[in-house]
């Protein structure tokens, strides 16, 4: 057992290293501030910080970029406490029982309840990737090219069943992410394919333009003609601390809302907002007298905030085990690692240990870093929250053309975010989930070659797949998965695990 | 015969694009070579893709004319317009004009997004927008950005 932990301590005094300290600081702070701030979200920021992860080491820019994605899950909670909006979409439910706690005075025990619960539910999630990830590393490194294939269409598949809209539309979504990872020379005969003639796509189009087209562009043109100018409550924080009745009920929430966040993060799809609509629901459910919840019961600020946290943090496990992005930011932290020479897989863990270990402990002290950001110095971020968003929207413009610019020195880059930034818009007004687009995309090209591999071996026999045990499992799942959708109950369950959003 | 009625336009909407998309990836794969399933060649994999494309549009509009949904939202081009022309506006102006002219360009451009602008506002964002971006990365960051307009380098 304390074998186990070794190397997670050595893990450690990587991410104790001064230069990784200070990144992980800056991660976390960025992620606050895009956490509290709302319309601007996780994906978009992360594409953003890419090209500065150039001129970092691996393991100091995967430290920084995962620290934005949990450290938005704390900020997100502050907004959604004190404004009743959701300053990230994963804090959508903490509006409802938080807000009511802010209008009765009680921000702060809120706010100091959303925090801990994170910090526990953080800690339990890093011991949890910890414990679980390694065996599943080992695991992956006996799959073939049938499993990896198998593999990616469960991942494509579960990550639309656990999403929010239509299955119909999403499998749409899949179809042309895919069709979009294909355009460039192919890798195997040197053919152009569907470039145009344009030299820039021959490399193929760029995962940065393309999130932060879909992402960034269509949210601001929403948030503008929504006029969304959200005013700040001059309200009083007060004392920060929680009451005797505040800890005795949140303290098995926060502990149930880990548990389900640890384990809805690991599956495709999920991650921090599945399980923060899971956690409340389940809590409501649970509640002796569940007419509190909506009113300003604290286990309904608990309970969200540690599920979201565990969520986002459990959601690198499909990452450094399998290769395989469970979400839209994970995605782009593919694309990251792949910027810095390393493929993501379960060589990672064997290969880079360091890597591997040193990103996992940086989450323990990313999250004690982020109470400290987060609780004492508090008002800091309420005044961020008064800076009109006609002064934002230009600057996140500017930092998104600057971003992708420098990625390639490409003008034709820049250029895509437009047409990705049109798609964006269209598909927020034809209520299509951009993400199951942004998985396939990435995971377009792996698909392919896996498929040539089968296909080889198989010699044309799509059969091939079906001898296989493993694969034969993960196409049952594959096909469980789709038909479960279709079960009326299930169809039931799923709408109103996500029908919380006020 | 009835008249066909559109009862989900968003479906029909995206039913047309996935189709449109589809077949263009067609057209432009009809060239390059296919292979067989064992042997898969470049065009192999995005003729599945672009048959798959086409079958879910065609899928996805039958749902529009037979599922009632909510109509598509109208587009506000008042905010979109502004935006996409100023990202445009760095895309063309970056190599000509340098970084800080055409970072006070895209702010100006983009401000006229939303119909709340201050303009005296506007301007000195535009100005500190481009003394940040300069600042951070170009001497901060040392990232390789034109400065000055090409005439003046």
């Amino acid at each position: 057992m304390l074998d186990a932990f070794l190397p997670f301590l050595s893990g450690l005094g990587l991410a104790l290293q001064p230069i990784n300290l200070v990144y992980c600081l800056v991660g976390a702070l960025v992620g606050t501030l895009i956490g509290v701030l709302p319309g601007i979200g996780v994906t978009a920021t992360v594409a953003m910080l890419l090209p500065v992860t150039f001129f970092l080491p691996p393991l100091t820019s995967l430290i920084m970029l995962a620290g934005i994605y949990y450290g938005a899950q704390y900020g997100g909670s502050t907004t959604a406490i004190l404004v009743n909006l959701p300053g990230e979409s994963s804090s959508m439910v903490t509006c409802l029982d938080g807000y009511k706690l802010a209008r009765q005075g009680r921000a702060g025990p809120a706010l100091a309840v959303a925090a801990l619960a994170s910090l526990f539910a953080g800690i339990f999630a890093t011991l949890f990737i910890a414990l679980f990830a390694p065996p599943l590393a080992d695991l992956a490194l006996l799959f073939g090219a049938a499993e990896y294939f198998a593999l990616m269409i469960v991942g494509l598949i579960a990550a639309i069943v656990l999403a929010q809209g239509s299955l119909l539309t999403a499998l749409g979504m899949i179809v042309f992410g895919l069709l979009l990872s294909m355009v460039g020379t192919d890798l195997n005969s040197g053919a152009a394919r569907m470039t145009f003639g344009i030299p820039e796509l021959s490399d193929g189009i760029g995962f940065v333009p393309i999130a932060m087209g879909l992402f960034a562009i269509g949210e601001i043109a929403r948030n503008l003609e929504s006029g969304a100018d959200r005013s700040v409550l001059a309200m009083r924080i007060g004392s920060l601390w929680p009451s005797q009745d505040d800890l005795r009920r949140s303290t098995p929430a926060a502990i149930r809302g880990t548990l389900i966040g640890s384990v809805l993060g690991v599956l495709p799809g999920g991650g921090a907002l599945l399980s923060s609509f899971a956690a409340y629901a389940v809590e409501k459910r649970l509640a002796r007298e569940p007419g509190r919840f909506g009113e300003g019961a604290i286990e309904g600020v608990a309970a969200p905030e540690a599920a979201n946290n565990a969520g986002a943090q459990t959601s690198f496990i499909p990452l450094l085990t399998l290769g395989i992005p469970a979400n839209p930011v994970m995605a782009l932290m593919v694309g990251a690692m792949m910027i810095q020479g390393i493929q993501p897989g379960p060589e990672v863990m064997v290969k880079r240990p360091d890597l591997f270990w040193g990103l996992i402990a940086s989450m323990l002290v990313g999250n004690v870093m982020l109470v400290i950001i987060n609780l004492p110095l508090i008002q800091i971020w309420v005044s961020l929250l008064k800076i009109p968003y006609r002064l934002l929207f230009p600057s996140i413009l500017v930092f998104c053309c600057i971003g992708v610019y420098t990625l390639n020195n490409s003008a034709l880059e820049v250029m895509m975010i437009l047409v990705f930034g049109v798609m964006g818009y269209a598909f927020l007004k034809w209520k299509c989930e951009a993400a199951p687009l942004m998985l396939a995309f990435i995971l377009g090209p792996l698909m392919e070659e896996n498929l040539r591999r089968v296909m080889l071996l198989a010699k044309g026999e799509p059969s091939y797949l079906l001898t296989r045990p493993i694969s034969i499992g993960l196409i049952l799942v594959a096909v469980g998965l789709v038909l479960i959708l279709v079960v009326p109950a299930f169809k039931q369950t799923r709408a109103e695990a996500f029908r919380e959003a006020p | 015969m009835q008249v066909i009625r559109i009862r989900n336009s968003s479906d029909v909407l995206f039913g047309l694009t996935l189709i449109g998309f589809g077949a263009v990836a067609l057209y432009l794969m009809a060239d390059v070579r296919m292979g067989t399933a064992t042997r898969m060649g470049p065009a192999y994999f995005p003729n599945v893709l672009g048959w798959l494309a086409i079958g879910f549009g065609v899928a996805i509009i039958g749902r529009g004319v037979t599922v009632a949904g909510d109509a598509a939202e109208a587009w506000s081009w008042r905010a979109l317009l502004p935006i996409l022309i100023s990202v445009a506006v760095f895309a063309l102006g970056i190599e000509r004009l340098g970084l800080a002219l055409t970072v006070i360009a895209l702010t100006l451009v983009a401000c006229a997004a939303d119909a709340s602008t201050r303009w005296g506002q506007a301007g000195l964002l535009a100005v500190a927008l481009a003394l940040f971006s300069v600042a951070v990365f170009v001497l901060g960051l040392g990232l390789p950005l034109p400065l000055l307009p090409a005439g003046m380098r």
